[in-house]
């Protein structure tokens, strides 16, 4: 299938997720529902790797490019955090750091307890 | 001139063009720091002001490639259907590994917001910093934050976390490179991911999967708590 048509399925799944979305009880993100679906979809062999991949290859190797315009709406809303920026960093740099800390102790203790598992298994 | 800027494709121009010379800029200088993003931006912002041309008109056009962000994000689901194997053979750690990373940046983020007394909008905005982009922006919309807000947080932890977790990891004594991996990329996303491949294929591996699965349990995490 042409890397158009790909696309154009993909369009098509994403306005399934925000139609579906529209249906949900709570507030959730369609993007991400679309996310899931597709996953759903590849994992249960639905659709097939080489049905997307060239469309969705053309998405997630831009897909920087496409967070440049919310970007430039800093400018809009720059007032609301100018005395804020030092605080902001701070708060980044912390969160880093604990979220870094967090992960890497769990692997190492998950990886560990599993491995002793196995080898009691033995 | 007002009729060339408020054409829908002036805003796209620009885009592009800013965006291809922060990538040229990037590659040629090989820094994450020379973020395509972090050039585009502003030098983007520079010609608006410079020209005296009004954001809305530019964002005519930015409207247009913004609206792309959506199937791209569905999109993520081949990347992470692509790492399948790589999750399978140590599923339990790295789901416990973000699961414990998600709650901490959550959980942190949102302390240090109340101990700092931030407005409900610039938590928002700051809650979804560690997971990749496309996802961070939703999540942040989805609680009234300010996505321009998130952008610039999220690419910024992106690349501190490039810059500063290799020598954190080692301080903290973790040199087993599955749990270097998971944490890179529950932590700093793509950016960081692109630094793990650096430091070897083993972290590199864990750190994209942690990325798709980290963006998940946020998502989760978020909606329902």
């Amino acid at each position: 299938m042409s890397a158009l048509r790909q696309l154009s399925l993909l369009f098509a799944l994403y306005l399934l997720a925000v139609w579906v979305c529209g249906l949900l009880p709570f507030a959730f993100p369609a993007s991400v529902l679309g996310m899931l679906l597709l996953l759903l979809l590849l994992l249960a062999g639905v659709v097939k790797p080489r049905q997307v991949e060239r469309g969705a290859d053309l998405l997630l190797q831009n897909m920087m490019l496409l967070f440049v315009p919310a970007g430039v709406s800093i400018l809009e809303y720059f007032p609301l955090i100018r005395d804020k920026v030092p605080v902001l960093i701070l708060i980044a740099l912390v969160t880093l750091a604990v979220t870094l800390a967090a992960t890497a102790f769990t692997v190492k203790a998950a990886a560990a307890l599993l491995g002793k598992r196995r080898e009691a298994k033995r | 001139m007002s009729a060339v800027t408020q054409s829908p494709l002036f805003g796209i121009a620009l885009t592009v063009a800013a965006y291809s010379i922060g990538l040229w800029v990037n590659r040629r200088t090989g820094l994450s720091i020379a973020n395509p993003n972090l050039i585009a931006i502003p030098l983007i912002i520079l010609c608006l002001l410079l020209t005296g041309t009004p954001l809305a008109d530019y964002q005519r056009g930015g409207e247009v490639i913004n609206m792309l962000l959506g199937p791209a994000t569905a999109a993520l689901a081949l990347s992470i259907y692509r790492q399948r194997e790589v999750l399978r053979e140590s599923f339990l750690p790295v789901l416990l590994g973000c699961l414990a990373g998600c709650c901490a940046s959550v959980g942190s983020t949102l302390a240090l917001c109340k101990v700092f007394g931030l407005d409900e909008t610039i938590t928002a905005s700051l809650l979804p910093k560690s997971v990749t982009t496309p996802i961070a922006v939703e999540l942040s919309a989805q609680r009234g934050g300010v996505a321009a807000i998130t952008i610039v947080v999220v690419i910024f932890t992106g690349i501190a976390g490039a810059a500063l977790a290799p020598g954190l990891l080692r301080l903290l004594g973790i040199s087993d490179p599955m749990a270097q991996g998971v944490a890179i990329g529950t932590a700093s996303h793509g950016i960081g991911t692109a630094r793990a491949l650096e430091l070897g294929k083993v972290q590199g591996a864990m750190s994209g999967v942690a990325v798709g699965v980290a963006g998940i349990i946020t998502v989760l995490l978020l909606t329902f708590l």
